[in-house]
C-alpha cells in the first residue's frame, strides 16, 4: 500500500482517536492531536504512532530546582514537563526521551497556543525564545503508521447493529 | 446556555448566510455559469463561477438518475440525485473529469487541495415534479405548494475543513469573503440552492416567478453528525454567542431610536408573524409549540407601534417584558430587536471565526480551579451521577460511516467506548478529585492525567462564559436536537421541522436573493 496524504484535519481526528484507542486519557490524547496536526512533520506523524504502540504509563519523575523524567515516554511526559515550565520551574530533562521527534511539535504548539516559549537543547527543555512554524503542507504517512493509526482509532468504534442504525436519525427512504 | 434555550434558538441578521450575502455585495460579487451541459432529463453537469474580488470559486455539480429505493438522506446512502464540489478557482476540463469520477462517490471518492466543499442533495420529489409540470404547463408552480415544502432538494451533508482530502480550512481562512465561520459551506448551499432553481427551470422549459423562486431554498436533513462539534470547539461557541450576545446588549443601550429603525421594527413584527403562520410541520409536539409561539408573538407586540418603539428606554423595556415570557418568545424578540441595527452590529460579524485552542494554565493552584467550577460550572455539580437516568445515554461512533450516534446505555451495547461527550460528568469528577489546596494544577494533574482535559475546560468557561452547552448530555431527557437548532440557526435555517429527538429537516437560503441578486436585502423570517 502507498503512502497516503492525509490533511491536517483528517490527521487530527485520526490521532484523537488513534490516542483514544490506545488508552491515552483524553487530555494528553488532545495535546498529541493538536500539536502534531498542527505543528507536526512526517517524523513526528511517525513518531506518534510509535508512541501509542507503546500503550499509555504514567511517567515517572522527580523533583529538584526543576524536573528529572527516567524514561521519559514523550506523550505522557511532554505535557506534563510543559505544565512545570509554565508554572516557573526553570528547566526539564528528559532523560531517555522514547519518540524525541515530537518534541518540536509539542514546543511550537504551545508558542502558538501562548502557553509558553521553550527551547530544547540535548535532553533539557528550557525557557527560551520560539517562533512556531505551522506548516501548510499535506504531510506523507506511510501505511504502516496509517495501519497503526486507524487501528488504533478504530478501538473507539461501536459496530453498527439494527438498533444504532435507528438512532441517528433520517429516513430509509426520503421520497416526501 | 441551556439546552431548552438552545433549542429555540431563531436565525438572526448575524447567521453566516446573512453575513455571507452582505460580504458578496460589498465585493460587488457575480455569478456566471460557464458550463451547462445537461441532457433532456437534466442529467450531466453544471458549473458556476461566483468572482470575488482578485478570486474566483466554482461551483461544479453533477446531476445524475437515482432510483426511488435509493433515495435516503442517511449519511450511509451512496448515490444521490446531484452531488456537489466547490472549486478553489476555475476548473480546467481535466480537473472536471477528475472530479466527474470522485464527487459523485463522495465519502468513498478522495478531492484535493483544489477543493473546498463536498456535498450532495436529494430531490424532494413531489414538489420538484410538481414544479416542473407547472412549467411545462405554461403555468406558475402553486404558492401554496412552495410554502409547504419550500425547497426544491434537500442537502444531506456539507463537508468541508480537510475531511476526504479537501482543503484544509487554514489555507483559505484568512481570505475575507471565507473568513466567516463555515463561509464556505454557505457559500455552496447558496450556489447549490441556483442550481435547484435552475435544473427545475431548464426541466420544465420556462422560468419561474422570481417571488415564488426566492422562497425555494434548500433543505437539509440534519442528524446527529452535527451535534458533537458544540462540544468539541468551545473557543468557537463561545465567539459565536459573545457576538449575538454583544449585539443584544448594544441595540438595547440605545435610549431612543430613529423614526426609520421603528419602522423597520414593525415591519419585522408582521414579518414574523406572517412566518409563524406559514410554519407548519408534522411533529404534534412541535406544531403545538410553534402554535403557542405565534399567540404569544401576537400578545408581546400587540402595543408595539412606531410612537411606543420611540420612547425613551424602549428597547430595553420591552426585551425585560420578553424575559418574563418563555424562552421561545425571548429567542424571538432577541432576533427580532436586532434586525434594524445593521450599523450597529453587523461588524461584529468580524469576531465570530476564532482559531485558539483552549490552553491549560497549570500554573493555577487546585484550590483556585475548585473555586472556579463552583463559580462557572456548578450546574455539572448540581448533577446527581449516581442516578441512572443521569447517565441513560452515551454517544459513540459507529464503525459504519464513521457517525456519531446515541445509544441506550441499559439496552445496548457500546458503552465502554462512549466519546467523550459528557463535560458536565467529567467536570464533576474533576471537583470531586481535586484537593482544597494551593498546590499547583500540573502536579495534581501529572498524577491524575484523566482530569487535563475536564481542567482545561472549567478554565476555558471562566474567561469565554458561552463556550459550554450547560447541561449533561448523558442524560435521558437529553435531546440532541437542541444542539443542532443552535447550530443550525447560526447557520441561518429557517422553518426547523423535527422529525424526532434526533434529527431535524430545515431549509437553508430561503429567501435570500438569487444568484443574479447580490446586494438586495435578505429578510430576516421568509414568509410567501
Amino acid at each position: 500500500m502507498a503512502a497516503v496524504s492525509l490533511t491536517r484535519a483528517e490527521l487530527f481526528a485520526v490521532l484523537l482517536r488513534a490516542a483514544r484507542g490506545a488508552g491515552v486519557p483524553l487530555g494528553h490524547a488532545e495535546d498529541l492531536a493538536h500539536a502534531v496536526s498542527d505543528h507536526g512533520d512526517a517524523n513526528a506523524i511517525t513518531a506518534a504512532s510509535r508512541a501509542l504502540n507503546q500503550g499509555w504509563a504514567p511517567p515517572l519523575f522527580e523533583q529538584y530546582e526543576g524536573l528529572i523524567f527516567a524514561n521519559a515516554r514523550a506523550i505522557a511526559a511532554l505535557p506534563i514537563a510543559l505544565d512545570a515550565l509554565q508554572s516557573g520551574l526553570p528547566w526539564v530533562k528528559l532523560l531517555d526521551l522514547d519518540e524525541a521527534a515530537l518534541a518540536p511539535a509539542y514546543l511550537d504548539h504551545a508558542a502558538a497556543s501562548q502557553a509558553g516559549e521553550f527551547v530544547m537543547e540535548d535532553d533539557m527543555i528550557v525557557p527560551g525564545p520560539r517562533v512556531s512554524k505551522r506548516p501548510k503542507d499535506r504531510p506523507e504517512v506511510s501505511a504502516a503508521c496509517w495501519g497503526t493509526l486507524t487501528q488504533h482509532a478504530a478501538r473507539t468504534y461501536v459496530p453498527a447493529t439494527d438498533t444504532s442504525r435507528q438512532g441517528a436519525g433520517a429516513g430509509s427512504i426520503d421520497n416526501d | 446556555m441551556r439546552l431548552s434555550r438552545l433549542g429555540v434558538m431563531q436565525p438572526t441578521r448575524l447567521s453566516f448566510l446573512r453575513v455571507l450575502m452582505r460580504r458578496l455585495a460589498d465585493a460587488k460579487a457575480v455569478v456566471t455559469r460557464p458550463v451547462w451541459d445537461m441532457n433532456d432529463e437534466g442529467h450531466g453537469c453544471a458549473v458556476y463561477t461566483v468572482t470575488i474580488g482578485a478570486r474566483a470559486y466554482s461551483l461544479i455539480a453533477f446531476s445524475q438518475a437515482l432510483a426511488p429505493e435509493d433515495r435516503t438522506d442517511r449519511v450511509i446512502a451512496t448515490a444521490w440525485d446531484a452531488a456537489f464540489v466547490l472549486f478553489d478557482g476555475i476548473p480546467t476540463e481535466d480537473d472536471i473529469a477528475r472530479l466527474k469520477r470522485d464527487v459523485p462517490r463522495q465519502e468513498a471518492g478522495r478531492l484535493s487541495a483544489k477543493e473546498i466543499v463536498l456535498s450532495r442533495a436529494n430531490k424532494s420529489v413531489r414538489v420538484f415534479s410538481d414544479v416542473v409540470d407547472a412549467l411545462r404547463r405554461g403555468e406558475q408552480p402553486k404558492k401554496d405548494l412552495i410554502r409547504e415544502t419550500g425547497y426544491l432538494m434537500r442537502t444531506t451533508a456539507v463537508y468541508g475543513n480537510g475531511k476526504f482530502g479537501l482543503s484544509d480550512r487554514a489555507a483559505y481562512a484568512e481570505r475575507p469573503e471565507l473568513s466567516g465561520p463555515f463561509a464556505a459551506e454557505m457559500l455552496t448551499v447558496w450556489l447549490i440552492r441556483g442550481f435547484t432553481h435552475d435544473l427545475a427551470e431548464f426541466l420544465g422549459g420556462a422560468e419561474m416567478d422570481r417571488e415564488i423562486k426566492r422562497h425555494l431554498g434548500i433543505g437539509n436533513a440534519t442528524g446527529l453528525g452535527m451535534a458533537p462539534f458544540l462540544v468539541s470547539h468551545p473557543r468557537l461557541l463561545d465567539a459565536w454567542f459573545r457576538v449575538k450576545e454583544t449585539a443584544l446588549a448594544r441595540v438595547l443601550a440605545q435610549e431612543t431610536i430613529f423614526e426609520e429603525d421603528a419602522n423597520h421594527l414593525l415591519a419585522a413584527v408582521s414579518e414574523a408573524k406572517a412566518y409563524l403562520a406559514d410554519w407548519q410541520v408534522a411533529d404534534l409536539d412541535a406544531q403545538s409549540e410553534i402554535d403557542a409561539l405565534r399567540e404569544e408573538w401576537d400578545r408581546f407586540t400587540a402595543d408595539v407601534t412606531v410612537e411606543t418603539l420611540r420612547q425613551a428606554g424602549a428597547l430595553a423595556a420591552l426585551f425585560a417584558v420578553a424575559e418574563t415570557r418563555s424562552e421561545a418568545l425571548q429567542e424571538l424578540a432577541a432576533a427580532w430587536l436586532l434586525e434594524p441595527f445593521g450599523a450597529l452590529i453587523d461588524g461584529l460579524a468580524a469576531d465570530q471565526a476564532t482559531h485558539a485552542d483552549p490552553c491549560l494554565d497549570a500554573s493555577m493552584s487546585c484550590a483556585a480551579l475548585k473555586t472556579l467550577i463552583v463559580s462557572h460550572a456548578a450546574w455539572a455539580l448540581d448533577v446527581d451521577f449516581d442516578d441512572p437516568a443521569a447517565t441513560a445515554q452515551f454517544w459513540y461512533v459507529s464503525e459504519e460511516k464513521l457517525e456519531p450516534r446515541l445509544g441506550d446505555r441499559e439496552s445496548e451495547a457500546g458503552a465502554e467506548l462512549e466519546t467523550p461527550l459528557d463535560s458536565a460528568r467529567q467536570i464533576a469528577a474533576l471537583y470531586q478529585a481535586l484537593p482544597s489546596d494551593e498546590r499547583p494544577l500540573w502536579r495534581f494533574l501529572a498524577e491524575a492525567p484523566e482530569h487535563r482535559a475536564a481542567a482545561r475546560r472549567v478554565q476555558t468557561l471562566a474567561e469565554h462564559p458561552y463556550s459550554e452547552v450547560r447541561a449533561n448530555l448523558l442524560d435521558k431527557d437529553a435531546a440532541p436536537i437542541h444542539l443542532l437548532r443552535a447550530k443550525l440557526s447560526f447557520f441561518g435555517a429557517t422553518r426547523f421541522d423535527p422529525k424526532s429527538r434526533l434529527w431535524t429537516r430545515v431549509t437553508l437560503g430561503q429567501g435570500l436573493p438569487l444568484l443574479d441578486e447580490i446586494g438586495d436585502e435578505a429578510p430576516w423570517l421568509p414568509s410567501l
